[in-house]
This record gives structure tokens, sequence and C-alpha cells, in this order.
């Protein structure tokens, strides 16, 4: 996470949509930072996720609001963060047990980002001088739409055995370093060289 | 594990299920991303083929106009002044060496006037005439002839520096020009023509107006003659934007923009 971050430093300027994702990494960042210290002081970490899920989307969401062109897409992205924000912002006023995984927004989420990193790869504008292997929307669409599925299934069950929490826990991981390792390479295509003499 | 072997089949379910819908989503994503490519290039290409004919036409047309703007020049003028030079030269009585020396003076005059001409016309000559002397200048050159005919006070006006202009685009501007003079010279009944070349930071704007007769633009448009249509292809093909504005009775102004 920290070297995807450190990347996209350099291609921060570049557009408005990577400033969304460097902003992301930098939260998520903190977020994991503050987790940690609190695992060690012992104390319940999980009433950051009640805050951290709703900017994350917002972040994930304005990032594809801004790279895709498509006005029905970008009024539905809208719609959705609109949304989602006030579920999120319903339920941390609702629920009285906030010290617990937030599973109802995250799943939510997920379900949200998939439908909208799908849309963003169908609505994907072609460039004449690019293979879409070199088009970094392409990988950082991909990068999320493979980490949401995951996450879509290990959400999706009970986690309450002990083995089965370190499998989800597993895989969740590896499904994590592929989704920065996607973002990664999402930012190396940014690579201004080939673009300004093809 | 799973309390329960339902759960193990919904899981198998559930991954086979996202799976397949990974690989059709990334299948779908780059076919359609080839479909559209393929397209745009195709359209790119369109574009660029159209360019290119325009310019060919221009190009001719300028030929055109150039061999015509040659013939009237040696039948109306240099040919006059030649005929003067000749006609003074056969009259020309030694045994008065006054009124003979008046007609060698005048002669001189004559031929230094017919040097001059053919300079100028040789300047006129040459192809690469607007990447040579500029676009502005080119302009400047036509607006002279218009007011040379003595039917028209033509003025001309430069705001701004004229920036680099690809060559092909200052010849299909040059074109554009000469059109719509052409067609303010044919049909606007006009005294005056006024044509400024204003240049700022991000826009190219050549404007032209006249006091003429005018005509109902939309109307024009529509209608089957290909003058105004072929400059709002030009205009097209080289990003620019025409506009026009007249009415009957209230001269016209037509103008074009083009993002620098």
């Amino acid at each position: 996470m920290v070297i995807c971050f450190a990347i996209s430093m350099f291609y921060y300027m570049r557009s408005l949509s990577t400033k969304m994702i460097t902003w992301l990494l930098f939260i998520s960042i903190l977020t994991e930072i503050i987790v940690e210290i609190c695992k060690h002081t012992g104390r319940k970490y999980y009433i950051l996720y009640h805050f951290f899920t709703p900017i994350e989307y917002l972040f994930i969401g304005l990032y594809f609001y801004h790279s895709v062109k498509n006005k029905t897409f970008k009024s539905f992205c809208l719609s959705s963060i609109i949304f989602f924000l006030l579920i999120c912002t319903i339920s941390i006023f609702l629920n009285y047990k906030l010290e617990s995984f937030p599973r109802f927004i995250s799943y939510l989420e997920c379900f949200f980002l998939l439908i909208l990193s799908t849309l963003s790869l169908l609505f994907l504008d072609p460039n004449t001088d690019k293979a879409i292997y070199k088009v970094s929307d392409f990988w950082f669409s991909i990068a999320f739409l493979l980490f949401n599925s995951s996450l879509f299934i290990v959400l999706f069950f009970n986690q309450n055995d002990k083995v089965i929490k370190e499998i989800f826990s597993l895989i969740n991981l590896s499904f994590n370093c592929l989704l920065y390792f996607l973002l990664i390479v999402g930012f190396l295509c940014l690579k201004t060289k080939r673009n300004i003499f093809y | 594990m799973f309390e329960d072997k339902k759960e193990y089949i919904l899981l198998i379910i559930l991954s086979t299920s996202i799976l397949i819908f990974l690989i059709s989503v990334v299948i779908v994503t780059i076919t359609r991303y080839k479909v559209k490519q393929q397209a745009l290039f195709e359209e790119k290409n369109l574009l660029q083929t159209q360019f290119s004919q325009t310019l060919l036409q221009s190009q001719i047309e300028i030929q055109e106009q150039t061999l015509q703007h040659i013939s009237r020049e040696l039948h109306d003028n240099l040919g006059q002044v030649a005929s003067l030079i000749k006609i003074n030269l056969t009259t020309l009585k030694l045994n008065e060496p006054e009124k003979a020396v008046e007609k060698i003076e005048h002669t001189k005059d004559l031929t230094r006037q017919l040097i001059a001409d053919i300079k100028s016309l040789s300047v006129s000559l040459g192809s690469d005439r607007i990447a040579q002397t500029g676009l502005a200048k080119a302009i400047e050159t036509e607006v002279e002839r218009l007011n040379k005919t003595g039917e028209f006070v033509a003025i001309y006006e430069l705001k701004g520096a004229m920036p680099e202009i690809d060559g092909d685009k200052s010849l299909i501007l040059y074109r554009m020009a000469q059109e719509v003079l052409n067609n303010m010279v044919k049909h606007s009944e006009a005294k005056h023509i006024n044509i400024l070349l204003h240049v700022n930071e991000n826009l190219f704007i050549l404007a032209f107006r006249d006091d003429g007769i005018g005509f109902n633009a939309a109307e024009k448009m529509n209608a089957s003659g290909a003058g105004l249509r072929n400059l709002k292809n030009r205009a097209t093909l080289i990003n620019a934007q025409l506009h026009i504005h007249s009415l009957p009775g209230n001269g016209t102004e037509i103008t074009i923009e083009m993002p620098l």
C-alpha cells in the first residue's frame, strides 16, 4: 500500500481521477496505522471502519466519476455516492454497536463498487494509439473489480469459525496485494514518454 | 469449518458465478474496446483523407486563381505599359530634342513601373507564397488587390502577434479568406469591406464585414449552393468555427474562429 502510494505521488498532478486514488491511498494508510496502534494498545478499532468505508467509497466513486465521460454513468455515480453516504450516516446514528465491524455497509459498498467498476470498464474510452493493456483506467477498474469480487464472497459468509476466519483473512490479504499490484500497474501506464512521442 | 454442507455448496456456486462474471466482463470489455478503437481509427482516417482532399482542392484553386491573376495582370497592366513604351519609342522624334527628352523620361518611368509590376507578379507566382510570406501578408495582398480595383474601400487590420500556424492550415485559411472576399465582391454590392485579423492567447479570429445588401444566412446555408457549405466544411477540417451574421439590407459579417 505504501509503495503504491509513493508511486501514485509521481502521477498526482496527471488528472483529477488519479488524485482521488492518491488521496484514497493516503487515508487508507492513515487508517491502517491507527488500527495497528489500537491493536497494540488493546483498544477497539472497528469503529474506525464506520467512518473509513464512506470516505473510501467517496474517493473511489469520485475516481470513477472523473475517469468516465458518459453522462448517464456520471449521474449514476453521483447518485450512488449520495445514497451510500446517506445510508452510512443513518447507520452510524442508528447503530448502537459501533465497536462491531460494519458488515452491512461494507457489503453495500462492495456491491456498488462491483457495479461501478463493471460499468466503467464497459464505458472505457478508446485510444487509437494505445492497446487496452496500456490504459491505466483499465487496470484501476480491474483492480477494484477483482478486489470487490473477493470481498463480496468473503463478506457473504458468517465467519464464526476460527479456521474459516483465517482462510478468509488469507484470501482477503492476497486480494489486497493483488489490488495494490494492479493499481501500481495502472499508475505505471500513466508514464508519459510514449504518450508524448506517439 | 462450515457447520452446514449447504454453505460449502453456496460458496462454490458463488465463487464460480463471480469467476464467470469476471471473465465475461473482461472479454466484453476487451471486445468493446477493440470495436470502439477500430471505429475511432476509421473516423480519424476519414478525417485525414478529407483534410488531404480539401488541401489539394485549395492548392488547385489557388493555382487557378494565380493563373487568372497573371493573365489579367499581363493583359490589363503589363501589356498596357509595354504598349505605352512601344508607342513612346515609335513616336520619338530625335529632331525635336526637348520633346524627345520628355518622352524618354516618361518611357524610363514606364519601364521602372513595368519592372516593379513584373517583380510583384513574380512574387505571386511562387507556389509556397503563403508559407513564405505568411498568412497575414497574403491576406493583406488580397486586400491591396481589392483596393486596386477602385470599386471598394477595403481596410485590413491586424491585432496581436501572428502565431505560427501549420502550413496546411494556413493554406486552407487563406483559401477561406479568398472565398469570403470573392463572395463579397460578387454578390454584396458593398462599398466598404473591413477585414480584421485578431490573435489572442488561445484564439485566432479572422473577421470580414461589409456594408452590402446582405442576405438571409439561415436560408443560404440550407440552400443547394456550395459556397457557404464549402466554407463550413473547411472550417470543420481545421477545427475552426464559422459564424455568419447577415440580414437583407444590413450587410454581412463572417467570422472564422480557430483555437490555437
